[in-house]
């Protein structure tokens, strides 16, 4: 009786886990899409008040934001070291982004549309591109919100039944 | 300063600039033709050509440069930051760390009938700089008087040498010359175009003296003024004098006690007595030297030396070969010891 005590409390356990993993992918899908819009507008400041070369202001950026996006504003400079342009470098760090995040595809779309034009206008240009992707990631972290808000609980209660229901049939 | 070869110029600080396909013919050319490179030429659709010493050639004979390759030329020139650059596209011209000027066309934008910006860039003209130590030292000794030295103005056409000796005046008066009794100067120089100390991001990239303060970037008449107010200098010096107001705030320095050294475009001195705002400049003597130079014996040949009061050849014609004190022994031109001013 104990070892089927036991036994339902880890499957339980196991379950209510995956389900709280799902619900944290949402909030942290929100909490990315509000850093990225951070990038954006730390790039603006750079661009527009401190004229700050691109690959140092990435540099500077990065090191004031979460790892995640550092390491997207690294992988971007270590491209640009290597001899790639810009669009190139720019497009391949939002490809690794994506790929260790909880981000959907269509998360990046405001930034991948960044990739031509980014660095190589004029600076009023660029404010102007800045600005509408910051607007675009904004509208992607309220339906972000939206689902999460949505589904967060709904993941969470089926993860904890799903094991209950699972231990209740095996008993 | 340490002294490199121009191949090792090249390699490590033009040759990073440039897209692959013209990176590995550029590392291939033979020694002697990378120490006699004075510039590197990119247009759209056009073979890459090089200038040297003795003319010029194309780099890979049938193969053009194209679009794609000049436009990433131009993300590696302004390191992916055009925004940074507007106001070097305004004058069309980048500066390169180590002093190298990439000259920039293609379509200019207008605002107020004034160039904002060049866009769908067509040309580059990467030219190599060269500081050549010691081209001063023959005239040197013409602009001196009682052991000080007197307001100088340098005149030659384009491509005869002005910069290259009158930032080596800079260099040399600045310093101090022993042999001619004289002490170090306080020199401001207006560095309107970047040519004389060659700042890239503030930072002098040539050799201009310890005694140098340099005003990157700003126009002439307006930096002549600043510097005046704000670095107490003994000397100004300004590169390519020629407006009204180039003239006035000349005046207002030599007023104030300031010896000038200046250059100006012209073809000898009846040359500058013809034109309006530089003819003022002889006729009212402001200048003690004027020194003339030309390509009768190659470039960087003193034609003249006049006494700027009374206009009187004080000069007998002679090359510039090399500088006399050791230091020249690191001129990269032994030929003729001047490059492109």
């Amino acid at each position: 009786m104990k070892l089927r005590l036991v036994g339902g409390l880890i499957l339980v356990f196991a379950t209510g886990n995956l389900g709280f993993a799902v619900a944290r992918r949402l909030r942290e899908r929100v909490a990315l899409l509000i850093r990225l819009q951070g990038l954006l507008q730390f790039l603006i400041t750079e661009i527009d008040f401190a004229v700050t070369l691109f690959p140092e202001a990435l540099i500077k950026v990065g090191e004031s934001l979460g790892s995640d996006v550092n390491m997207f504003c690294n992988q971007v400079v270590k491209s640009l070291d290597l001899g790639l342009p810009l669009s190139a470098a720019w497009e391949h760090g939002l490809t690794s982004l994506v790929n260790d995040s909880p981000l959907q595809p269509g998360d990046i779309r405001p930034l991948l549309t960044l990739a031509p034009i980014i660095g190589l206008t004029d600076s009023k240009d660029q404010l102007r591109h800045l600005k509408l992707a910051q607007e675009h990631l904004r509208q992607r972290q309220l339906e972000a919100e939206q689902e999460a808000d949505k589904n967060q609980k709904l993941w969470c209660y089926l993860g904890v039944l799903s094991g209950l229901v699972t231990v209740l049939i095996l008993i | 300063m340490s002294h490199r070869s121009q191949a090792q110029i090249l390699e490590e600080e033009i040759i990073p600039y440039l897209t692959h396909s013209v990176q590995e013919p550029l590392r291939c050319l033979p020694l002697d033709l990378k120490d006699r490179l004075l510039e590197i030429r990119l247009r759209v659709g056009r073979p890459v050509m090089l200038v040297h010493n003795d003319g010029d050639m194309v780099l890979s004979e049938g193969n053009t440069l194209s679009k794609s390759e000049m436009e990433q030329t131009v993300q590696f020139v302004t390191r992916s930051s055009i925004y940074a650059c507007e106001e070097e596209l305004r004058q069309g011209f980048i500066t390169l760390p180590g002093g190298h000027r990439v000259g920039i066309v293609g379509k200019a934008v207008l605002d107020e009938g004034r160039i904002r910006t060049i866009k769908h860039i067509s040309g580059l003209n990467i030219r190599l700089a060269r500081q050549v130590v010691g081209a001063a030292n023959p005239v040197l000794p013409y602009l001196v008087e009682s052991n000080s030295f007197v307001s100088t103005l340098i005149v030659s056409p384009p491509g005869c040498g002005k910069t290259t000796l009158l930032r080596d005046l800079i260099r040399q008066l600045s310093t101090g010359i022993p042999r001619l009794k004289l002490r170090g100067y306080k020199i401001g120089v207006v560095d309107e175009r970047s040519e004389i100390a060659a700042c890239f991001r503030g930072i002098q990239q040539n050799d201009v003296g310890p005694r140098t303060d340099v005003l990157d970037g700003a126009r002439k008449a307006e930096g002549i003024m600043l510097l005046l107010r704000s670095m107490s200098p003994e000397i100004i010096a300004t590169d390519e004098v020629g407006s009204p107001a180039d003239i006035l705030a000349l005046e207002e320095a030599l007023v104030s006690g300031v010896r000038l050294i200046a250059t100006a475009h012209g073809d000898g001195i009846d040359d500058l007595k013809q034109r309006p705002v530089l003819r003022e400049l002889v006729e009212r003597g402001l200048f003690s030297r004027i020194v003339i130079l030309g390509m009768s014996q190659g470039a960087g040949t003193i034609e003249a030396i006049y006494n700027g009061q009374e206009l009187k050849s004080v000069f007998v014609r002679t090359p510039i070969i090399r500088g006399e004190d050791d230091e020249t022994k690191t001129c990269r031109r032994p030929n003729t010891g001047l490059r492109y001013g």
